[in-house]
């Protein structure tokens, strides 16, 4: 096992980096990715019509603005929902803001633990970050189509109880780091030249007395 | 007219603001099935597992206290820290404990 004193250095200085990077630069490295998570989300939602997804200021904050409507009348639960503006010459739709910060927590805790943990040879390192970048982005990602159903839900259907809004609700409550930890820890190991040193956790068998 | 364009949408905001008051249960979690599945004593497991809860709380209030005081020295620092910083680094901190636990017990018991 490594000493807990280097992995703690290790951690506090690509974390320190991996955070300030992320904070100066998230808009640049987002805005390019904005056009595949629109299209994702009109392939994956195809109840509603994805009018425009960009990133805003907010005050001191940098937000995701997802602008979207019902694309046609839907019916839930006993309720038919209509588009906003359905039928007339006014347009209009849903917006929804998320902090960059806390849609990309997820994904910057696996790329940290993915590049603190020694890896030994360069190669073993690009190994994982080929392995983390689609978790990263399916991190991202998946926390949308869940806010686009949870204003309806929180609004009309809040005695509904929705597997995909459970699980959202998980990720942003704190679930999401865990999950990210978790994927950070699962590239480890399976990537690992050494097998031994990746899951050296287990080598503490021997102590049971 | 400014007013009729805002009527026609239906704002809906999610900041974080929900996770303002988080007690780090989910941390406490996190660390009660590690504890449950490490391959230790229950004599080390209990006591790592009791450590670890104190650690917790105190990287909790840590975090609060950090936040009080950069919302209060500097508003635009909150966000970052609350969204981001604090929320990694907690995590960061309780796997870390966890695997410094690991580590002295097992340097312990070889070293007996």
């Amino acid at each position: 096992m490594f000493s807990p004193h280097k992995l703690l250095l290790r951690l506090i200085v690509v974390g320190a980096g991996v955070l300030l990077l992320a904070h100066h630069y998230q808009r640049a490295l987002l805005t390019p990715l904005l056009p595949l998570i629109q299209s994702t989300l009109t392939h994956v939602q195809d109840d509603f019509t994805i009018q425009s997804l960009d990133i805003v200021e907010n005050g001191p904050n940098e937000v995701l603005r997802l602008h979207a409507n019902l694309a046609r009348p839907t019916y839930i639960s006993g309720r038919m929902f209509y588009p906003i503006g359905w039928q007339s010459a006014a347009e209009g739709g849903y917006e929804i803001r998320l902090t960059v910060g806390g849609t990309i927590q997820y994904s910057l805790l696996i790329l940290i633990v993915v590049l603190a943990w020694p890896a030994g040879h360069w190669r073993v390192a690009l190994t994982r970050l080929l392995f983390a970048l689609p978790l990263m982005l399916l991190n991202t990602a998946i926390t949308f189509p869940a806010e686009l159903w949870n204003p309806i839900h929180e609004e009309w259907l809040s005695d509904i109880t929705w597997p995909l809004l459970v699980a959202s609700k998980m990720l942003m409550g704190g679930g999401g780091l865990i999950l990210g930890l978790l994927c950070g820890a699962g590239i480890i190991a399976a990537t690992s030249r050494d097998a031994a040193v990746a899951l050296s956790v287990a080598a503490p068998a021997t102590v049971e007395s | 007219m400014t007013g009729a364009i805002e009527l026609r949408w239906h704002i809906l905001r999610n900041d974080g603001s929900q996770q303002c008051l988080r007690t780090g249960r989910k941390r406490r979690g996190l660390l009660c099935a590690a504890f449950a599945v490490a391959p230790l004593t229950w004599r080390s497991r209990l006591l790592g597992l009791l450590a670890g809860i104190a650690v917790v709380f105190a990287i909790n209030q840590a975090r609060i206290l950090l936040l009080f005081y950069a919302y209060r020295a500097d508003h635009t620092l909150f966000d970052p820290l609350h969204a981001l910083v604090t929320p990694i680094a907690v995590v960061l901190l309780v796997a870390a404990y966890f695997y410094a636990w690991l580590f002295l017990t097992q340097r312990h018991v070889q070293s007996t």
